[in-house]
């Protein structure tokens, strides 16, 4: 029936026809809800700036069950609130490409992992940045070689708190990496 | 939606690390710290003085004598250790002689290359500014002198923490210390000492017995070169450090001549000794090894030549100057 129903709107139906379909939408609540939704959908499609059906009432009864919202100037606050928002982020964000520049710059200074110029030139060193090299697999070994005490000797030029040779050692070994976490 | 409390929490997160940015970024010397340095620096020459120090590191202490006297032939001293086996260290200008009474060893160095208590920075003392963070603390007593309290707070890792008590009188150094991540890891105090007081000749002369024949003298240094003229070389010396001196070294019982390139930052020396090894001897013991104090050593091979580092500076700067010696060819 509701494909009669269309073909009524669209004038494809004979006589006989079109008295049964309006005999049968007039007692029939579906097909008169179907006949109105048709309508609908032609006035939209067409752009039609009168409706063919009067919907005033319903949006009336639609508006008295809307609840009352007693909120004054709520969506000034809510625009308020979002431009704190933004503001704050926006300060955020600065201090943040400020934060990060420094940080970067530090971390990047050459004087903790450069290596200056070698020889004599007082004031315009060139350092060439290097990475500390991650220091070689080195067994422990039980006894320290026993040269080390001639080297100390002559390092620390006889002062006192040199173990001189002779003495007991005070060398041990010491793993790198147990010593300086790297 | 973030909450306005969580945004003023990250604003302070950022404001807070980059307060801690800022902080390491420490500011150039100030001039009144500089200036007390520099009378510490000229005091040796300038003042004689007597008195008994003390040395202590790692729970070991150990007493020594010094007696100095400027006159016009130069700077004349005489060390005397008092704990332990005695040794006894005459030093002229830079000629310095040991006295080993128990083993009748003489062992003599003409280059004085080293600074010691209370003699510990050179002149001058050039660019300790660009090394180390150097400020004045405050006034503290020491030995019923009054004292300045100078620290320097190095600007990177490759070097230790210095604390001097500067006389105020004379600018003497009463008592120094090394520091390691805010601990003392070695310092040196006078315990008595009298500044500017007479100075008889014959405390800075060699005692009778040492006068005495059936010493066996060992010159630990057979030459000084110019530079380049060694074999090796440090190819990068880490920030700060500089070249004191290169020279052959006549070790004790040793049939080689050892190469020794002596580094300093200015306070911080570092000694890079290279050994030939003879084809027969075994293979050196390579690794890291500590000694009291702030000394770190690093021993490694290359070609056939052992290259012991020595140095009062951290493992790190010890491993970098010894992985950094390279032969020329």
């Amino acid at each position: 029936m509701k494909s009669k129903v269309s073909a009524l709107m669209d004038g494809e139906l004979d006589q006989q026809d079109v008295t049964n379909v309006i005999e049968a939408i007039r007692k029939d609540d579906d097909l008169q809800n179907e006949w109105r939704s048709y309508h609908l959908i032609g006035d939209t499609l067409r752009k039609s700036s009168r409706l063919s059906m009067n919907i005033s009432s319903r949006v009336s009864q639609k508006l008295i069950t809307e609840p009352t919202v007693f909120s004054p100037n709520v969506t000034r606050a809510i625009q308020k609130q979002k431009y704190k928002v933004f503001t704050l982020a926006a300060a955020a964000s600065v201090v943040a490409m400020i934060s990060a520049g420094l940080i970067m710059n530090n971390l990047y200074r050459p004087q903790q992992i450069t290596i200056a110029e070698q020889s004599n030139q007082e004031n315009n060193l060139i350092a060439a940045p290097i990475m500390v090299s991650s220091p070689p697999l080195i067994h422990n070994y039980s006894h320290p070689p026993v040269e080390i005490n001639d080297y100390l000797f002559v390092h620390r030029e006889f002062s006192p708190g040199t173990t001189m040779r002779g003495q007991a050692s005070n060398i041990h070994n010491v793993e790198y990496h147990e010593r300086y976490g790297r | 939606m973030i909450s306005r409390h969580s945004i003023i929490s990250l604003l302070c997160f950022l404001a807070f690390d980059i307060q801690v940015v800022l902080a390491q970024e420490l500011p150039r010397s100030s001039e009144g710290a500089l200036e007390w340095l520099k009378k510490m620096a000229e005091a040796p020459r300038r003042h004689n003085y007597s008195g008994v120090f003390i040395y202590y590191a790692d729970s070991h202490i150990e007493a020594s004598r010094i007696v100095h006297k400027n006159d016009q032939a130069g700077e004349h001293e005489r060390i005397e250790v008092l704990d332990g086996p005695p040794r006894i260290v005459l030093r002229t200008n830079d000629e310095m002689k040991c006295y080993l009474p128990e083993s009748k060893r003489i062992y003599t160095e003409k280059r004085w290359f080293r600074k010691f208590f209370p003699d510990i920075l050179p002149q001058p003392f050039g660019n300790l500014d660009e090394n180390y963070y150097i400020k004045e603390v405050k006034r503290e007593r020491i030995i019923d002198h009054e004292s300045q309290i100078i620290s320097l707070i190095p600007r990177d890792s490759l070097r230790h923490g210095h604390q001097f008590w500067i006389d105020t009188q004379t600018g003497l150094l009463l008592k120094s210390a090394i520091m390691d991540s805010g601990q003392i890891i070695e310092q040196f105090a006078f315990a008595q000492l009298e500044i500017n007081g007479e100075i008889q000749s014959d405390l800075l002369k060699p005692n009778s017995f040492m006068a005495q024949d059936g010493w066996k003298v060992t010159n630990l240094l057979t030459s000084v070169i110019s530079e380049g003229e060694l074999k090796w070389q440090i190819n990068d010396l880490p920030s700060g450090f500089r070249k004191l001196v290169e020279v052959k070294r006549n070790l004790t019982e040793k049939p080689v001549f050892v190469d020794h390139i002596a580094l300093s930052d200015g306070l911080a020396t570092v000694s890079v000794f290279i050994e030939s090894m003879a084809e027969d001897t075994p293979t050196p013991t390579s690794g890291f090894f500590t000694d009291r104090g702030a000394i770190n050593i690093y021993v490694r091979v290359l070609e056939g030549n052992k290259i012991t580092t020595i140095g009062e500076a951290p493992m790190e700067t010890i491993k970098l100057i010894g992985d950094s010696v390279i032969k020329i060819n």
